[in-house]
């Protein structure tokens, strides 16, 4: 009898197994890469964790760091150092768990040991938009909407976080904005700025929000505040606002909008609160009409070097550009041969000359027009013709030089660069398409890879110089740091990259990481 | 299984009260066979979180041994203690899956050596117990379902292993010379973790390409109760 006890007890004993982690029998998706200032994180969404590359020291370093289930959407912050993630949450489906309402994490990558930071947002957001200062971030619901759970969904709310402050009941603040039967299509945070006159000097961010005939201008700093809506569809003409550049010194932006005939100036001014209204706003836009005359489809700002701004808007309807000195609200025009729609300005910092291309016509040319002397009305504003021999489908600057990548086909097998301040342009060949480029940090290369080919090629920006990598395995994304280190993604979904000193470097300077984003694996509870 | 270890148990009962042994088997024990060789399987229920994230399966190995007496201890009530050193072999495989997407397969050679000894209750009833120690070298792949070429995990090492074991046999032939039966024994395997890295099973010729770091993703750990059912031969 002893012995058929002692039999069943092991028996069950044995039958008594632990249950298997939840995590390992989810759909598993990894969002990423996404570039650090000396680091690159994915994010793994059956694990709920942020794996990040650490390449600060000279032997790669792999860290995890566990945030909330079901991440969505993932973006650097402004100083590129924390990576902010907006996780969906989860129902609780069996008696003993909880609910996990959706959050946004805080992911500090300097001290990975540190909890991140989590912010419960309320809804389930999957755009997040940062201030430049890195001290207010904005969750919202792309031009899709919220995706198909729950019951009632409302695209007009938003989160305001404070990145500063410990989440709290005021932490994130929760707003549905007013809306006119549109629902947002983009929001975008303006630089510091204080409003002039203001009791409150303090530098402030503004969010504008784009939705179909409005804009709504929300005051960051005081989220609880009314909103402000602006009603761009006053003439009756359906508009949709496109881009917002902002002078911040001055508290403006100005607005290009698909459907208007102008560039929408915004000022913000001081507006006193009526006593004892705690949601009255301190400011209120002044609206003004800068004269584009033709539906700008792109638009600069810049300062000349007297400190006088001006908006340089395209109108490719009317084959011009113009010119317009935003103190005085006067403006030049300027005829130009071909209906101009992109506009880049060199160098970035204090422009020069604007080249100006007409990417939707796919013309094999581009338009230098100089930024000197813009105040003299007795001289004429110059444009200089450049042949470039095949048609133009994107300029890109290239930082920290006079030096402009001309895209020439929709698969980015033909290029060359154009140099801006003589004129000149280098045609290069590749062995195909580049799907994916990088400036070095410093600019002194341009790096890109084909997916199906495994090399990396190097120009050198300064002599024109190619040069190239063999690789073991195509690249599907290259990666350049802010230390000068490149970093080839194979697109692996178990993590597989080459990590690059720098531009020019060899095989044997370089070495290959594989499989980290199933660091420490078995230990994941 | 359950079908399997009701009726071993019905079995042992029944023979539990069969009538006690003859003095005579008493005579025989000087006569007992000196080798004797197993045969059978083993199920082995993991316990480490490690190896349930590997698989949600058990382990299934089959089992060889061989054994060497090393003499028989008389206790009281006429009872005897038979003792031997025996050396097993094991192979065995486990597969799984996770992420929707993914293979796992587990592999395992265990090669385990140890005492092993045995008091004959009945004629033919006799309860066991075995400690074992050794090393097992235990082998993890990940591949895409499908693809085990594929695997952009496929790693191997070898973990020290302690096991014991308690059990009863059923001897229906049990001559002078030879014995011939089945048992069951149930006991639990400890093994130390084996780190795993993600290198995967197409990895590159190292003289051929650029030095790669294969990442440590973490200590795969055997551990678990075994449930072994063998016949055996002595002789």
């Amino acid at each position: 009898m002893r012995l058929v006890l002692f039999t069943t007890l092991v028996s069950l004993a044995a039958a008594c197994s632990p249950e298997r982690p939840e995590a390992f029998d989810r759909a598993r998706t990894v969002l990423g890469p996404v570039p650090l200032k000396n680091r690159i994180a994915w994010v793994d969404t059956a694990l709920d964790r942020v794996v990040a590359l650490d390449l600060t020291t000279d032997s790669p370093r792999v860290v995890a760091v566990p945030i909330g289930r079901n991440a969505v959407y993932a973006t650097p912050s402004a100083d590129r150092d924390h990576l902010l993630v907006i996780t969906r949450g989860e129902e609780a489906l069996a008696r003993g768990r909880q609910d996990e309402p959706p959050r946004l994490f805080d992911v500090d990558l300097t001290n990975p040991d540190n909890d991140p930071v989590a912010y419960e947002v309320g809804s389930p957001f999957d755009r997040i938009a940062v201030s430049n200062d890195g001290r207010v971030a904005v969750a919202y619901f792309s031009a899709k909407g919220p995706d198909d759970a729950g019951f009632f969904r409302n695209p007009n709310e938003m989160a305001f976080i404070d990145l500063q402050s410990q989440p709290s009941d005021a932490n994130p603040i929760l707003k549905t904005l007013r809306a006119f039967g549109s629902t947002p299509t983009g929001v975008v945070l303006s630089p510091p700025m204080s409003v002039p006159g203001a009791d409150d000097p303090s530098e402030r961010t503004f969010a504008f929000v784009f939705s179909h005939n409005v804009v709504t201008v929300v005051d960051c700093q005081h989220a609880d505040r009314a909103e402000v809506s602006l009603r761009l569809d006053a003439t009756g003409v359906s508009v949709d606002p496109q881009e917002i550049v902002f002078a911040p010194a001055s508290s403006t932006a100005y607005l290009r909008s698909n459907g208007a005939r102008d560039v929408l100036q915004i000022i913000l001014d001081s507006d006193p609160p009526v006593p004892g209204d705690a949601h009255a706003n301190d400011y209120r836009p002044l609206l003004a009409e800068l004269g584009a005359g033709g539906g700008p489809a792109d638009i600069a700002v810049f300062d000349d070097p007297t400190h006088k701004r001006w908006v340089v808007a395209a109108t490719p309807t009317t084959s011009e550009v113009v010119v317009i000195d935003t103190e005085t609200a006067q403006f030049r025009r300027v005829a130009t041969p071909d209906p101009i729609d992109r506009i880049t300005l060199f160098p970035p910092d204090e422009p020069t000359v604007a080249v100006l291309s007409s990417l939707g016509t796919g013309l094999p040319r581009v338009q230098l027009m100089s930024l000197e002397h813009l105040a003299d009305t007795l001289q004429s504003i110059r444009l200089q013709a450049i042949d470039l021999g095949k048609p133009v489908r994107d300029v890109v600057p290239v930082p920290g030089r006079d030096l402009a990548m001309v895209v020439h086909d929709d698969n980015r097998t033909v290029l060359s660069l154009l140099d801006v301040t003589f004129g000149s342009v280098a045609p290069l060949d590749g062995v195909g398409r580049l799907d994916s480029y990088a400036f070095t940090a410093s600019g002194d290369y341009l790096v890109g890879t084909t997916a199906s080919v495994p090399r990396l090629g190097f120009l050198d920006l300064s002599n024109l110089h190619p040069s190239d990598l063999r690789l073991d395995t195509p690249p599907v994304r290259v990666l350049a740091l802010g230390n000068g280190k490149l970093v080839a993604d194979h697109g692996d979904p178990f993590g597989r990259v080459t990590i690059l000193p720098g531009a020019g470097a060899t095989r044997d300077q370089s070495i290959v990481l594989d499989g980290f984003l199933l660091t420490d694996f078995f230990q994941e509870r | 299984m359950l079908r399997t270890i009701t009726l071993f148990i019905a079995a042992t009962s029944a023979a539990a009260y069969a009538q006690p042994a003859e003095q005579a088997e008493a005579n025989a024990r000087a006569d007992a066979p000196s080798w004797r060789f197993d045969m059978g399987s083993s199920t082995r229920w993991f316990r480490d979180p490690s190896a349930i994230i590997a698989t949600n399966d058990q382990l299934a190995s089959f089992v060889m041994s061989a054994e060497h007496g090393l003499g028989t201890v008389e206790l009281p009530r006429g009872f005897a203690l038979e003792l031997g050193v025996d050396a097993m072999w094991a192979n065995g495989s486990a597969a799984g899956s996770m992420f929707q997407t993914l293979e796992t397969n587990i592999g395992t050679n265990d090669l385990l050596g140890g005492v092993h000894a045995s008091v004959r209750a009945l004629r033919i009833l006799a309860v066991t117990a075995r400690a074992q120690a050794g090393a097992s070298h235990v082998d993890l792949s990940i591949a895409p379902s499908g693809q085990p070429q594929m695997a952009s995990v496929d790693d191997g090492g070898w973990a020290r292993t302690l096991a014991g074991s308690v059990g009863a046999e059923i001897e229906p032939i049990a001559m002078p010379q030879v014995r011939l039966g089945f048992g069951m024994e149930l006991g639990y395997l400890a093994t130390s973790g084996v780190e795993m890295h993600a290198s995967p099973t197409n990895a590159p010729d190292p003289d051929r390409s650029i030095e790669t770091a294969y990442q440590s993703i973490g200590h795969l750990d055997l551990d678990g109760w075994t449930l072994r059912i063998s016949a055996h031969l002595s002789f």
